[in-house]
């Protein structure tokens, strides 16, 4: 049962806070289906999947298919796999990878440390590395403290008042986010950026990953009932 | 960009092509892969925007090299193409862990391949 197809709303338009910056994020599963996928806006931002990839990472706990589960919204399935992806993301296993993702942003924020201190490169694709490395670290640590959320900011602001982080570091995401959002899509009046600031969330980057380091364990110390 | 940082350029971004590769042999690193490839794509068209005069482009993303671009910066900037369709295709932008990336990684390999022979040419 592998031919049927369906479309699943996430992101900041299935959550109702969308704003001009906004995509609209879809995930499509199985084979495409061009007449219902012409329905969808312009610059709809597609994550295509086949039904055995989605299987696969609904085994590891996928943390998008949990973004998915907690705010998306069906807006087309066939008939023969009606209920199908609901089914898969009604029963979402412990997510596997905690420890690996931890690794890859220690990677990147290692990478970013580099340039930063040698400034070279890009500061605007620094930045937004730096932006979209915090975002998922937070989203991670939420998850871990088992509160999770998805949103642009509220990652961040939840992961930072759970751990007691420097309360700055949530103030001013936003203003790191929209240099992300802007360059990403090639507008020019987004916020400007300096090595020097760049070196400061190289360090707040840091502080994040070493408290997610702290608690990467923790859910296997939480009481089953407070799971 | 002084003469010689655009004489030299390639050699930073050999070394970042470099990088990528060293990066893509562990399958745990596939969120720095993402990164670091995202870091040489910009580092090359940059580097053929210097020296053809044109401004840089400010994501590593689709960026069209006019046709009167000397023929070694075309190579580069094809090349930089064709590393960048076929990534976004390998790191989907919700799942970087996707199993799809190591599935890629072998055709990716062949285009970072060519772009490593045409940043060499630039010397």
């Amino acid at each position: 049962m592998n031919g049927g197809s369906c479309l699943w709303l996430y992101g900041s338009e299935a959550r109702g806070d969308s704003d001009p910056l906004s995509d609209v994020d879809v995930l499509a599963v199985g084979t495409q289906n061009q007449r219902i996928e012409q329905g969808l806006p312009p610059g709809a931002v597609v994550s295509r999947y086949s039904w055995t990839e989605v299987e696969l990472m609904a085994s590891t706990g996928s943390l998008f298919l949990l973004h998915v589960k907690t705010e998306g919204k069906c807006l087309y399935e066939s008939r023969d796999v009606k209920g199908r992806l609901a089914r898969l993301l009604g029963d979402l296993p412990e997510y596997k990878y905690v420890a690996r993702d931890l690794t890859g942003f220690r990677l990147v924020a290692d990478d970013v440390e580099e340039s930063a201190r040698q400034e070279e490169g890009d500061l605007y694709f620094e930045s937004s590395l730096i932006a979209a490395t915090i975002r998922h670290a937070c989203i991670l640590a939420c998850y871990i403290l088992r509160l999770p959320c998805f949103g642009r900011t509220e990652p961040v602001a939840r992961a930072v008042a759970l751990l007691q982080l420097d309360p700055q570091i949530a103030n001013d995401f936003f203003d790191l986010y929209r240099v992300r959002l802007c360059t990403e899509r090639s507008k020019d009046d987004g916020p400007g950026a300096t090595w020097q600031q760049v070196r400061l969330w190289s360090s707040r980057l840091q502080k994040v990953l070493d408290e997610l380091d702290r608690i990467k364990n923790w859910e296997f110390s939480l009481p089953t009932h407070a799971r | 960009m002084s003469l010689i940082e655009l004489k030299t350029g390639n050699s930073r971004c050999l070394r970042m092509l470099d990088k990528v590769t060293e990066t893509a042999e562990i399958l745990d690193n596939a969120y720095a892969f993402r990164s670091r490839l995202g870091r040489l794509v910009l580092a090359s068209l940059s580097l053929v925007a210097d020296r053809e005069g044109f401004p840089r482009p400010k994501y590593p993303g689709p960026w069209h090299i006019p046709e009167c671009a000397e023929g070694r910066n075309a190579a580069v900037a094809d090349a930089c193409q064709a590393v960048f369709q076929l990534s976004s295709l390998a790191c989907q932008p919700s799942e970087p862990l996707d199993s799809r990336w190591k599935a890629t990684w072998a055709s990716l390999k062949v285009e970072l391949a060519a772009l490593k022979l045409a940043l060499e040419g630039m010397e």
